[in-house]
């Protein structure tokens, strides 16, 4: 289920039967319900709503995935140095990423794009600074365990550097916990960037995108209009329930 | 022990498999024995060997991967395999109960002790009024000294041997007939073994109750068994009456295991250990003929066709091999010639007035009192001393880990050592090196060998990436390592392979001491034997000094040249090994000796209580809480200074070393 996701982010705007961005002549045909030629029907604009879908996988993946690497990549760094120094280190960072975590995520990012204004990045860096504190904290329990064994104290017994002894000695043996880190917080982070374009706060409105699509139709759900909302509704809950049932897998694997 | 004939458990032809992937593979075959009732047997074998699935086939527990392929298990006359879940219920309430390895981890813990026990109660279907008396009686029938006290402890808050004694407790609460132990003192102190091991003896003399005893540890089940099974590979290689096998072993593989034990009065100096070459099989391995054949200095050409059947010897005695006539006369593996050595007077070490003090909780714990010490260049001292005497800490101030309390000075040949890792200089940290107890913690996992022992070389001898691999080449030829080993992962390693990779990272900067944190007690016996002679070898070879930290004082006994014993953070006795080992002997060492498994019955010195907390420590001697030679309030007030009573022999007591030699001299009363 992921990779049919995966593959229509990269090719989905290539195959879509009609512009996804629309033309001019579509308007006249606003808001059609499914039929042989729009599979999915058309929305307010008379855009193929199946289009819009396919293409709207790039917009969602992209910045999800790119908004999870970049809290992945703080939260790994900020947990090995929380989980490997420990004491006072511990105590200071600890406690800021707990009163980070105490902050709803939604809000933050909401607060954030009004000050920034919407656009991509902004998403992006949002999201990966509100999920580095969550992967911190799996990191560093991680690093707490590893922390124990001889192999560290055996790399300071050569005096080893701090940074060296985090990134080459303990990070491969924490690496399994991150990649299941990482797919998790992958499937929050559709949500999170779905949620936000929803609300207004995304992308550029151009875009095709499952959030905004939706949000610019729930008014026409009362007219039995339910196309336009439905379509991109399901792509979000099949690939977010995708991407989870990805993370189990991986994390049976390595159970084993 | 009586030994009636009717069985109550008897195995026969017994095969149990594990699924591994998709593939069924045999991980015990053809084990057949039997055990009378108020018998006791004991199944020996290194790790691998099957001991515990055959304990786990008995109580029907295998894990969901594993099952019974072939043969019989019955329990007084009847198949375990064919009762139905309320029939094994009952049976493992009633007839079988098991103590397992750990007593930590059978014990929940967030339930009060009183409550697990009850538990057992509850099951019998004793009525509920009943519960807390009866929980109250079986803990005093273990022995434990304050029943009402500990039911409202939680597992924590005990300790290991404490728990050890509950557990048991739960065991025998049913009365069972068999009583199956798996390791029950592993990883126990020597003193509270030698305690749980007479408790054990001690409820089977009561109740008469048949015993499977499962350990790796010869010299424990030689102690506790009337018959015992060799285990080797899943099969059973030799059983038969325990003094008949331990003191006249017809199978190659028993003679070689007693062999590679260090035992009684023999010294490195004297001889080299022998040992078994070789691994073991791995599992579900076919092997044609022989499963030992491999492995074996006598193996002819019959043994790699034929497999041998268990035969009777003599009556009551079995040995699976065609030549059990052979055994005794087996020819040696390793040459006995111990490895050449110089001996220097010269001191390469010395602590003085060396103190630690943790802060716990706002108070000050006492981990090191006032050490003076010192080491010699190429000489072995061993440090002993129950669990939580201060030799691990004092160990990690030497290295630089912990950084100790004013005043102390530890000198390195004519240099004072810096007191942290951070403030020593790139000589002092290569001068040096650890080899940690555990391969499987010590070494990065997902390292290979190479880049483990590179990297090593890379640090502690400032070598470049080329030098450091060609470098590691030889240090892995110097622990007697193929090159084939280089790109392996530890994961594809044995135990006493990983553990040679340990010690050959320790090596890498040519160290002048190294710090031996119990270098074989997670190894099997014929491993040990190796890793033993290795270390020998070594320092033969490097002139090099040890800090051997061990609890095994055969082992001590057979490597060390000098002794120091440690008890709550104080030096109690330091002496050559021949001094130590002959007394006049500390009262506390006098314990410690008395409770190796393999001294006589009746000799034995029970210490009273347990260790006290550092944070606590006695006033006065700081071992006259538990101390059997106590002489009245001099002990309680005045610590006694640790005094050199002999030349070369330093001794903290406030009784005379002839006065001690005196008492010594009688078997002590309980």
């Amino acid at each position: 289920m992921t990779a049919m996701w995966v593959f229509l982010a990269i090719f989905g705007e290539a195959i879509a039967p009609f512009d996804p961005l629309g033309t001019p002549e579509d308007v006249l045909n606003r808001l059609e319900s499914p039929s042989a030629d729009n599979w999915f029907g058309t929305d307010q604009l008379g855009r193929d709503v199946f289009s819009r879908v396919l293409a709207g996988a790039r917009q969602a993946l992209t910045v999800a995935l790119a908004a999870t690497a970049l809290g992945t990549v703080v939260g790994t760094f900020l947990g090995l140095l929380v989980g490997y120094f420990g004491g006072l280190v511990d105590d200071i960072i600890g406690r800021i990423l707990d009163a980070f975590l105490s902050i709803p995520l939604v809000i933050t990012g909401m607060i954030a794009l009004t000050a920034l204004g919407p656009n991509t990045l902004g998403v992006i860096i949002v999201i990966g600074l509100v999920f580095a504190p969550l992967i911190a904290k799996t990191v560093r329990a991680a690093v707490l365990a590893e922390r124990q064994l001889d192999y560290v104290s055996a790399a300071q017994l050569r005096r080893e550097r701090p940074l060296h002894i985090m990134l080459v000695e303990i990070l491969p043996n924490v690496i399994n916990v991150i990649i299941v880190e990482f797919t998790v917080r992958l499937g929050y982070a559709i949500f999170v960037v779905l949620a936000l374009s929803f609300l207004g706060f995304g992308v550029e409105p151009s875009v095709p995108d499952w959030g905004l699509s939706i949000a610019d139709h729930y008014q026409f759900l009362t007219n039995d209009i339910w196309w336009p909302v439905l379509f991109p509704a399901a792509a979000i809950a099949s690939l977010v329930v995708g991407i989870n049932l990805l993370s189990d897998a991986i994390a049976q694997a390595f159970e084993q | 022990m009586v030994t009636t004939t009717d069985q109550l458990l008897t195995v026969e032809n017994l095969g149990i498999e594990y699924k591994v992937g998709t593939e069924w593979k045999k991980a015990v075959r053809d084990v057949s024995f039997s055990i009378g009732s108020g018998e006791s047997l004991g199944l020996v074998g290194e790790s691998g060997c099957g001991k515990t699935t055959v304990a786990m086939a008995i109580m029907h527990y295998l894990p969901r991967n594993g099952r019974v392929s072939e043969g019989s298990i019955q329990l007084a006359g009847r198949e375990i395999g064919e009762l139905s879940a309320s029939e094994l219920r009952r049976m493992r309430v009633n007839q079988v109960s098991m103590v397992y390895q750990d007593p930590g981890k059978s014990l929940n813990p967030s339930i009060r002790i009183g409550r697990q026990v009850a538990d057992v109660f509850e099951l019998m279907e004793v009525p509920k009024d009943e519960w807390d008396g009866r929980v109250i009686d079986i803990l005093r029938k273990v022995q434990i000294a304050d029943p009402e006290r500990v039911v409202r402890r939680y597992p924590h808050q005990l300790s290991g041997g404490m728990l050890q004694r509950v557990v048991i407790a739960m065991a025998i609460a049913s009365e069972p007939e068999l009583l199956v132990l798996d390791e029950p003192t592993t990883g126990l102190d020597a003193t509270v073994e030698a305690e749980v091991l007479d408790l054990i003896s001690n409820l089977r003399a009561e109740t008469g109750t048949s015993v499977l005893f499962i350990s790796h540890s010869l010299a424990v089940i030689r102690k506790m068994c009337d018959r015992v099974g060799v285990l080797y590979a899943g099969r059973l290689l030799a059983e038969g009456p325990a003094e008949a096998i331990f003191t006249d072993p017809r199978h190659p593989y028993t003679v070689g295991l007693l062999r590679s034990l260090p035992t009684g009065e023999l010294s490195r100096n004297e001889a080299q250990l022998d040992t078994i070459p070789g691994t073991l099989p791995p599992l579900g391995a076919e092997i044609q003929g022989c499963i030992y054949a491999d492995r074996c200095p006598i193996v002819q050409d019959v043994c790699r066709e034929e497999e041998p059947d268990l035969v009777a010897l003599d009556g009551n005695r079995f040995s699976r091999c065609f030549f059990p006539e052979r055994a005794p006369d087996l020819p040696r593996v390793v040459a006995p010639d111990p490895p050449v050595r110089q001996r220097s007077e010269e001191t390469l070490l010395d602590i003085s007035a060396t103190s630690k003090t943790f802060e716990q909780e706002g108070s000050p714990v006492f981990a090191l009192k006032d050490v003076d010490l010192s080491i010699r260049i190429g000489e072995t001292v061993a440090l002993v001393g129950e669990s939580g005497s201060g030799k691990s800490t004092l160990a990690k101030v030497i290295l630089g880990i912990h950084v100790p309390d004013e005043g102390a000075v530890i000198q390195l040949g004519e240099d004072v050592l810096h007191d942290s890792l951070h403030s020593r200089s790139g000589e002092e940290i290569r001068s040096v090196q650890m080899v940690f107890q555990n391969p499987d913690s010590a070494l990065n996992r997902r390292h290979s060998v190479r880049r483990i022992i590179g990297r090593a070389v890379q640090r502690l001898r400032g070598l470049g990436r080329r030098g450091s691999h060609d470098r590691a080449r030889d240090l892995l030829s110097e622990v007697r390592m193929g090159h084939q080993h280089l790109t392996a992962k530890p994961s594809h390693l044995s135990g006493g392979l990983k553990q040679r990779v340990a010690i050959a990272r320790a090596f890498a900067g040519s160290p002048a001491l190294v710090v031996l944190d119990e270098p074989t007690s997670a190894l099997d016996v014929s491993v040990q034997a190796a890793i033993i002679n290795l270390l020998a070898e070594l320092q033969a070879e490097e002139n090099v000094a040890y800090l051997f930290i061990s609890h095994d004082l055969n082992v001590v006994r057979y490597v060390a040249d000098r002794v120091a014993v440690m008890y709550l953070g104080r030096l109690m006795e330091v002496g050559t090994a021949e001094r130590i080992f002959r007394g006049p002997h500390h009262p506390y060492s006098e314990a410690l000796l008395s409770a190796a498994p393999d001294r006589e019955e009746g000799t034995r010195i029970r210490l009273k209580g347990e260790i006290p907390a550092a944070s606590d420590p006695p006033p006065g001697c700081s071992f006259q809480t538990r101390c059997h030679r106590k002489i009245g309030e001099i002990c309680e007030t005045v610590e006694p200074p640790l005094t050199e009573a002999e030349p070369g022999y330093s001794i903290r007591c406030h009784i005379p070393i002839d006065e001690l030699a005196a008492l010594q001299q009688l078997v002590p009363q309980e």
